[in-house]
């Protein structure tokens, strides 16, 4: 994914493991200073939720978690909350509380193998988000049995997307662009010609050309497929996004940009479409008007659009087979 | 209740978001029920919790608030700040906490033991002083404060009332810090030490985003005179304190030279500082911090005889001069390559030394709490024991008086020379 040529003022950083990046336009007063408040909070949600930092939030739960329970900041909560009730509401196609399984084949940091039918089965049992107890009064998470990890791909980029753009509203900005390694984006606003901000889709693969150029206004975009990272056995391809409920790397090919306000929303909506499929993400988005979801083909062509996408004056796509 | 959105930004800033989170309420009925059962006598023990405030919740203040509500037995009760956006999100840091926009109305109730103070500079010293006179313990973020006098009237308060007070320097908790203090001084890793360097270079402006012109000043503090003293006092302040404490030395004297001259932004405080300080013994410490180039980030260096030591909060490394012996537990030691040089990693859990008689110890970093929350749970701690903090009023005063001295001597273009009166309280 690339955000379409716009002129602007552009800030870099590197957090979570990749660059991050958000345009303001030229005119827009204190830029360098918003770009740092606005990283400030990509920072933050990385302290919170990165388990690869051993301070973190997550780390510290997935430590001690088992043995009592551990505080953590209300921003965690909130986010916990947040996570699982995305995860109720995908019927668990997404669900954060599956560390056990990312472990398991590989995807937490190392290389990927796989696992046998034993090891899955046991890692299933310490899956799902009835392993996780939250007190609200005492602003603390319990993992109910040993072995459960909490693993926020999938959610974490998107959380830092939604306090980066939050804090920027906060502060009077209008029209902004963020992306977190090209895989989330969010929009405040217009881009500085006044037209909603281009977003490209691009072709896995290929370094050039869009399968599609998605407009977004004060919304997220998140694009989620298994070409990205993956490894082969006996010939079949596992790519890195997890069923939760089977255990199983998914193996559907192409991919799903899912579209919301929120960009942890956008993160765990686009995950959840790539196990569930078209049928099952149109099930789940019965009724809620508020999120949409296009899926492409391997070779990018949009196959389907389901879901109801953003308010008026939210996004709208455009989509056409690469210029 | 309304159903929560889940694709909006709401769960950041609704006030009942978590009580609308069916997920959260499943989960407080069983952990509530797990809990009754597994009442243990030793969590009914449990010392009466500790009431805390903050006063000032901006950038810093956030930072301090969202690790002080991790510690356990601490209940923050207050948050307190002038400007009503930071106070805002204090609240969702701290949703119990009652909202003060005086401190002084904060510092009246009886209920709270101890605060934590993340003003802008100029404050620090009337705002510690008033809440040791209100029976408080005090956390007070660095440097201690804008002038000397200042910081010597919160020493000699916290002296006359007894009561804790802890400055901000988190390097002195720091575990990898501490490991490199007694890596330099007990076994001596590099020898004699001669000479240090230091800095902190960051490629930015320093400013923070300002909504209305008129707040400008209020919050872009650091960049004015009057309520700051710049780059010493808010990044130098940590390293120098660092220097003095490794060196278990204060400087004797101190030459200078800064500008404003790359920032022509109507700021009044240097946006890059050059100094030199002579420490006893011959040993000389450069210093720079600059806001135009962020190479190489931030470190002290100490360079001995024998070998170099290389710091920062979250890796140590250390150099042997290709002269000096090798280090009997060397080989054991986590390697790490950096300029073509190999080095010894000190925050590897592989890092050993010799101890006499009883073969090697493993000494590990512990990278597993932010120094943040470490510096705020060792506060805590001091409060219910009385045991003195890591970074003491005097400590914290020598570096304040080291940093304010580079100042100065910035300022008149004149080498300043250090004198024992100075330090004292």
């Amino acid at each position: 994914m690339t955000e379409e040529p716009a002129s602007g003022l552009r800030f870099r950083w590197k957090a979570m493991g990749c660059i991050w990046e958000l345009t303001l336009c030229p005119d827009q007063p204190d830029a360098p200073a918003l770009a740092e408040a606005a990283f400030e909070q990509v920072s933050l949600a990385e302290r919170l939720l990165s388990v690869f930092l051993p301070s973190s939030d997550i780390s510290r739960i997935n430590r001690e978690g088992q043995s009592g329970p551990v505080r953590v900041s209300p921003l965690t909560l909130r986010a916990l909350a947040h996570a699982f009730q995305l995860s109720e509401m995908t019927g668990g196609a997404f669900d954060i509380a599956c560390g056990a399984l990312v472990r398991l084949w590989g995807f937490e940091g190392g290389e990927g193998r796989k696992p046998v039918e034993d090891e899955i089965t046991q890692a299933l049992k310490c899956t799902g988000r009835h392993n996780v107890l939250m007190d609200e009064a005492a602003v603390t998470v319990r993992l109910v049995r040993s072995g459960v990890r909490l693993n926020p791909g999938g959610y974490g980029k998107g959380f830092g997307l939604d306090l980066a753009m939050e804090a920027l509203r906060a502060a009077g900005v209008h029209s902004a662009l963020m992306h977190a390694g090209t895989s989330s984006v969010a929009a405040l606003g217009v881009d500085c010609t006044g037209r909603p901000w281009q977003v490209g889709i691009r072709i896995p693969g290929q370094n050039e050309g869009h399968a599609a150029v998605l407009e977004l206004q004060d919304g997220s975009l998140s694009v989620s497929g298994i070409s990205e990272q993956s490894f082969s056995d006996e010939g079949r391809r596992f790519g890195h996004v997890l069923d939760p409920r089977t255990g199983w790397p998914v193996e559907r090919e192409g991919w799903a940009v899912a579209l919301c306000e929120s960009a942890a929303a956008s993160d765990a909506l686009a995950t959840a479409a790539l196990v569930l499929g078209p049928e099952g993400t149109e099930r789940i988005l019965k009724g809620r008007g508020e999120a949409r979801v296009i899926f492409y083909d391997e070779r990018g062509r949009p196959i389907r659009e389901v879901g109801g996408g953003p308010e008026p004056g939210g996004s709208r796509t455009e989509s056409h087979v690469s210029e | 209740m309304s159903r929560n959105n889940l694709f909006s930004r709401e769960y950041l800033t609704r006030r009942d978001f978590l009580k609308g989170s069916a997920a959260a309420a499943a989960s407080v009925a069983v952990f509530g029920a797990q809990r009754a059962q597994a009442e243990e006598p030793a969590q009914k023990s449990l010392e009466e919790p500790i009431r805390a405030g903050i006063i000032g919740t901006g950038a810093q203040g956030t930072f301090l608030l969202s690790n002080a509500v991790k510690v356990p037995g601490v209940e923050i009760v207050a948050c307190c700040d002038i400007y009503e956006p930071h106070l805002e999100k204090s609240l969702i840091l701290a949703p119990d906490a009652e909202p003060y926009q005086d401190y002084r109305r904060l510092l009246d109730r009886k209920d709270i033991q101890a605060v934590i103070i993340a003003t802008p500079l100029h404050l620090h010293a009337q705002m510690s002083i008033d809440a040791m006179d209100a029976g408080k313990h005090v956390f007070c973020e660095k440097m201690m404060a804008y002038s000397i006098e200042q910081a010597k009237a919160m020493a000699r308060k916290q002296r006359e009332t007894g009561k804790v007070l802890q400055l901000g320097h988190q390097r002195r908790v720091n575990s990898t810090y501490r490991h490199a203090y007694r890596m330099l001084n007990v076994d001596k890793v590099c020898g004699r030490v001669t000479q240090v360097r230091a800095q902190w270079h960051r490629n930015g402006s320093w400013r923070r985003a300002v909504p209305d012109k008129s707040l400008e000043k209020q919050l872009n503090w650091r960049l004015y005179r009057e309520y700051s003293q710049g780059l010493m006092a808010e990044l130098g302040s940590h390293q120098i304190d660092a220097v003095n404490w490794f060196l278990n030395a204060l400087p004797v004297s101190v030459m200078a030279s800064g500008g404003i001259d790359y920032w022509k932004d109507g700021r009044t405080v240097y946006d890059n500082i050059s100094v030199i300080y002579e420490y006893p013994g011959g040993i000389r410490c450069t210093y720079t911090c600059i806001t135009t180039n962020e190479h190489e980030a931030y470190y002290e260096m100490y360079m001995g005889d024998e070998g170099t030591l290389v710091v920062t909060p979250e890796k140590g490394l250390l150099f042997r001069e290709p002269k000096a012996e090798q280090l009997v537990w060397a080989p054991m030691a986590h390697k790490d390559e950096s300029k073509g040089k190999e080095a010894i990693v000190l925050d590897a859990g592989a890092t050993r030394r010799a101890r006499e008689g009883t073969g090697q110890e493993e000494i590990r970093t512990d990278a597993s709490q932010d120094d943040y929350y470490v510096e705020l749970e060792e506060f805590f701690q001091s409060v219910r024991t009385g045991k003195k903090p890591a970074s003491d009023p005097e400590s914290a005063l020598q570096s304040c008086v080291t940093c304010l001295m580079a100042n100065n001597a910035a300022q008149t273009g004149r080498k300043i020379q250090f004198n024992e009166k100075m330090f004292q309280i």
